[in-house]
């Protein structure tokens, strides 16, 4: 593993992190995590959220930056880094849930809190592809900013430092991010 | 929404949201009608995205996640995962422990579909896996139609545990019966449903605990099924070894705004607690409302441990959405206040009584009383809690006790003698004394300043009160007006304007319609009416009742009598409110004198017309003249009342304000910090006149600088009241005004900009004149003007400041020094000493907007 991440940060370095080649190469390095991540998402609700989720990606980091001497990974970098990795995770999910897609009306079955009306989750995951898509191509920043913040879970003070914003600016961009999405997910 | 948005049209409508996401609300609004004229399609497009962008609540990419994403990922897509001989097709739920999915049978021995809970993988540790084989040992005894069944069950090879459930396809219990708009008795017809299934899982020693609308189903057929037996207890649990008590680790699994008061305390749970979430459902289901729910959890925990419920039939006609809720219970509000009223009121109360054994034994005894309420027979819930109520009152208030049963006689005696025929005139008046003075009792009992809030009973009795007077007192409409008005008064003593006012407003109309009204009598229900008005933010109208209140109490009972000064105290106050200060002061001056006079100093009606007078001098400025009624006000009441009666804690707050505006930082702190706390003691139960103190607590935080603890604490004092009261309540106005000058002294323009229009709005429905408190309001928009370096702009609101504050003000008042220094944009000259309230204002907001 720790060969792998070296070579990784090795990579990153020499090919950028805007551009880092192929993703789906990425993916398995970090993909245990990111399903951390996804089920401490999924429980934030349940148990009010005494674990943030940004501290996962933080260990990660940690981990991947520790192992790589050779060639530092700055945590911006990284955070951004995973964030566009779970972008594609959406995206593959999305395709892999529309290959098969299937119906079936509104359902509530309810375990504790997490609300759960599973409609169609595979047309939505289609539907949040083509957004994140559409944002992406219109505004990159925003489509960062949206990843960051939903996908990875980072709160505003946060994102305002990775930007290099105040916190207000943060706020006004959190709240311009959430008028695009709910143009263009909602119908 | 599929279609890519066009690069031109995206940024053409951004560079729209961006400029509005700038402006402040009224801004905001005034320019979106200004787009919608030659923008149609972009202004609509544009007022739902902005609504988005201020929900941070309803965030449509986080519910997409929850419903998709991270079940699917954390899962790792279910789908295709084999459970014996099911397989799942879609994931239905998830929650912290388990996740549920649809499934189909494997073996293609017959088409069937089961909902397969199963642990996450990797979460089996050996206690959830008990957890699951004690859920599928219950589920095991239950065979009950409303039960979802258990089908099978077992532990895949990789040690994950599964039960395959009835499938049910379904919507929750309350959407079920919101979207077919069903009336409350077909609400309650489902819920008797829901509770035989409990009573059946009871028979077999099972209690489910976690009733609630998402675990209770309503299939297409219209049958109601339960779920989740998840966390289902066995009351034997020496039958079944598995079965170990959950720690309270698990018990905050619950939800938590349905747990029962024992649940949350940890201590053990029975077949009652089932009794109180069923009866938190049927409540649910009537009202719409969750009566504990709360932003907090803190707030709700305690709501739960502490807090009686509302009065469903209160809770019906209240909150701006009581409309709608009734809209989808086939009714009007009204309509709905009044079945529930009464019995279903009382029924709900022994359901949800936090002590176990005060609620009904069983589930079927309160099916019972159900029951009998729908038939309209005397139920017994009623019967029981009035008689615990007044069992625990009794033991609480040994020396009243002897009271209460001269009070019980006399007012058998009285509806003994009502039916009587011939009774002399003599004999009636003295009846009239009697019972309005066991009325009058109750009041006093009821007053939550007298009994430290522990009593409610005396409001029940008093509802008795008046369905008997209404009942019985046709022909002696004098009587019958009293009654109402005594029982109105104590409800406004309470908070409960809205059903003070109408029987107040018949009593009004009886008394007018009157010609021989005991003298004692004429003006009281006008006066009760400003009151009520006053305290409900209704000033104008409370203004003019109130000039009507004193005109009958002088021209009854003269000038000097004790009701007359107390119509003419209310008078000056509504005055002090409406911002006609100079009047107010007159008013005030000489009902003081007159008081002095009628009533002698030591009279505690005189100290608090001098402290009333005393808060006018203060806000005009005339800080000696505040500081001598004060210090005779506290004397007096100390010496009459004692330290701990609110009249005497109100003086003090009243000297604490003092101290503050004047800049006396330690003195202001000291005097409220204490005798605000003393204040809420108290009175025990929630007065609105709290709220106005706690904004005190607020200010001192401000002048002390910490100004972030101010701003959330007046945050939440807004947020509390916002339901309780109609926007214009001077309150909002207060609070807006506050948070402008700390949003100035942070440099925040627009949350200072929107405050200010705020405030404007308020003190101006509260006095459309001009209030004095809108010099203010120009203060801060001119320190606005200040940061945007618009010189012609200061200087035309500071004028405007001037001219307005010197109608009302005192040359020697603070604000003037205020307007001066902003004016000259310039801090320097003040003095080391500690500034006053509006100094410190301005230099705060000067100096954050030179940083």
């Amino acid at each position: 593993m720790n060969d792998e991440v070296g070579d990784l940060a090795e990579r990153l370095a020499r090919e950028g992190y805007g551009e880092a080649g192929s993703l789906r190469e990425l993916l398995p390095l970090v993909y245990s995590d990111l399903k951390r991540i996804a089920h401490f998402q999924l429980l934030r609700h349940v148990r009010g959220s005494t674990m943030s989720t940004t501290v996962l990606v933080h260990e990660t980091w940690a981990r991947l930056a520790g192992a790589s001497a050779r060639a530092p990974i700055e945590r911006e970098h990284f955070v951004s880094l995973c964030a566009r990795v779970m972008r594609q995770v959406v995206i593959d999910h999305a395709r892999a849930s529309s290959a098969e897609k299937r119906g079936g009306g509104a359902v509530h079955v309810e375990l504790q809190d997490a609300a759960a009306t599973a409609e169609a989750p595979a047309h939505s995951l289609v539907v949040l592809a083509e957004a994140l898509e559409s944002l992406q191509d219109a505004d990159p920043r925003l489509a960062r900013l949206v990843e960051q913040h939903w996908l990875i879970g980072l709160e505003v003070e946060e994102l305002a430092e990775i930007h290099h914003f105040s916190l207000r600016t943060a706020q006004r961009e959190l709240k311009r991010a959430r008028a695009w999405l709910a143009e263009l997910l909602l119908p | 929404m599929s279609v890519r948005l066009g690069s031109a049209e995206f940024h053409a409508l951004d560079a729209l949201l961006q400029h509005a996401l700038d402006l402040d609300t009224d801004a905001r609004a005034r320019w979106l009608q200004s787009i919608e004229k030659d923008q149609p399609h972009r202004a609509a497009r544009l007022r739902g995205m902005l609504s988005a962008a201020e929900d941070e609540q309803s965030d449509c990419l986080e519910r997409m996640l929850d419903e998709s994403l991270w079940a699917a990922l954390a899962g790792d897509s279910a789908s295709g995962q084999r459970f014996g001989s099911w397989r799942a097709i879609a994931t239905l739920a998830h929650g912290g422990m388990a996740q549920v999915l649809l499934a189909e049978r494997a073996d293609g021995a017959f088409v069937a579909r089961a909902a397969i809970k199963c642990l996450w993988p990797g979460l089996a540790s050996p206690a959830l896996v008990a957890r699951f084989e004690q859920e599928r040992q219950i589920l095991a005894r239950l065979d009950d139609a409303r039960i979802a069944r258990l089908l099978d069950g077992g532990v895949r090879d990789d040690g994950v545990p599964w039960l395959a459930l009835e499938y049910v396809d379904g919507t929750s219990i309350d959407v079920h019966c919101d979207t077919l708009r069903l009336d409350v008795d077909a609400r309650i017809a489902l819920w008797f449903d829901v509770a035989a299934a409990v009573a059946t899982a009871h028979r077999h020693l099972v209690v489910h605990r976690d009733l609630k609308p998402s675990n209770i189903l309503v299939s297409r057929e219209g049958a109601v099924k339960l779920l989740d037996f998840g966390i289902a207890k066995l009351l034997d649990p020496g039958d079944f070894p598995h079965a170990s008590p959950p720690t309270l680790q698990e018990g905050r699994a619950l939800t938590r705004c349905y747990a029962s008061p024992e649940q949350l305390r940890g201590e053990s749970v029975t077949t009652s607690s089932d009794v109180y979430q069923l009866g938190l459902l049927l409540y649910e289901l009537a009202t719409g409302v969750q009566p504990f729910r709360s932003g907090t959890a803190v707030m709700q925990e305690k709501n739960i441990l502490e807090m009686e419920p509302p009065l469903a039939s209160q809770v019906v006609a209240a909150g701006a959405d009581a409309d709608q809720r009734a809209h989808t219970r086939a009714a009007t509000s009204a309509r709905l206040a009044r079945r529930l009223r009464g019995d279903l009121d009382a029924i709900l109360a022994t359901s949800l009584a936090k002590p176990v054994q005060a609620r009904y034994v069983s589930v079927d005894a309160l099916c019972a009383d159900l029951v009998r309420w729908r038939r309209s027979e005397p139920i017994h819930a009623r019967r029981s809690s009035t008689l615990r109520r007044v069992g625990k009152w009794l033991r609480r208030n040994a020396l009243a006790a002897a009271t209460v049963c001269i009070v019980v006689a006399i007012s058998t005696a009285y509806a003994v003698n009502t039916r009587l025929q011939s009774i002399a005139v003599a004999e009636q008046a003295e009846r009239s004394r009697v019972v309005g003075e066991y009325l009058g009792s109750w009041m006093q009992q009821a007053d939550p300043g007298r009994t430290a809030g522990r009593d409610l009973t005396a409001g029940e009795m008093l509802e008795d009160g008046l369905e008997r007077a209404r009942r019985d007192l046709h022909d002696q409409p004098g009587l019958q007006a009293e009654i109402f008005s005594t029982v109105s008064e104590l409800r406004i003593t309470r908070g409960e304007y809205a059903l003070a006012e109408p029987v107040l407003r018949e009593a009004d109309a009886i008394y007018r319609s009157l010609e021989d009204v005991k003298p004692d009598q004429r003006g009281r229900s006008a006066q009760g009416l400003a009151l009520l008005l006053h305290l409900s933010g209704r000033y104008a109208e409370a203004e003019r009742m109130s000039f009507d209140a004193v005109g009958q109490r002088t021209s009854a009972l003269g000038g000097l009598a004790h009701a007359t000064l107390f119509t003419r105290q209310q008078l000056g106050d509504v005055l002090h409110t409406r911002g006609r200060y100079r009047q107010s002061i007159d008013t005030l001056e000489r009902a003081l004198a007159d008081a002095r006079e009628g009533l002698g100093t030591a009279d505690s009606l005189t100290a608090n017309i001098a402290r009333n007078l005393g808060d006018l001098y203060r806000d005009v400025g005339r800080k000696d003249d505040a500081m001598a009624q004060y210090s005779y006000a506290i004397d007096a009441l100390r010496a009459s009342h004692g330290e701990q009666h609110k009249y005497t804690v109100i003086a003090e707050i009243a000297l604490g304000r003092l101290k503050l505006e004047n800049g006396d930082i330690k003195e202001a702190a000291a005097i409220l910090e204490s005798a605000v706390p003393r204040y809420a003691r108290i009175m025990h139960v929630h007065v609105s006149a709290l709220t106005y103190f706690d904004r005190h607590l607020a200010q001192v935080d401000e002048m002390r600088g910490n100004l972030d603890a101010a701003e959330q604490r007046l945050g939440r004092l807004a947020d509390s009241i916002a339901h309780e009261f109609r926007p214009e309540h001077l309150l909002f106005g207060y609070f807006a005004l506050d948070r402008a000058f700390i949003a100035l002294a942070r440099d925040d323009m627009s949350a200072a900009s929107g405050f200010l229009d705020t405030a404007a709005r308020t003190f101006d429905w509260v006095q459309p004149d001009g209030h004095p408190r809108h010099a203010e309001i120009l203060l801060g928009r001119a320190l606005i003007a200040h940061a945007r370096a618009d010189p012609a702009e200061v200087t035309r609101l500071l004028d405007q400041a001037k001219v307005l504050a010197s109608r009302e003000l005192d040359p020697a008042h603070d604000l003037f020094e205020a307007l001066a220094l902003a004016r000259s944009g310039d801090c320097a000259g003040v003095g080391p000493a500690a500034p006053s309230m509006p100094v410190l204002r301005v230099c705060r907001a000067l100096q954050a907007s030179q940083r």
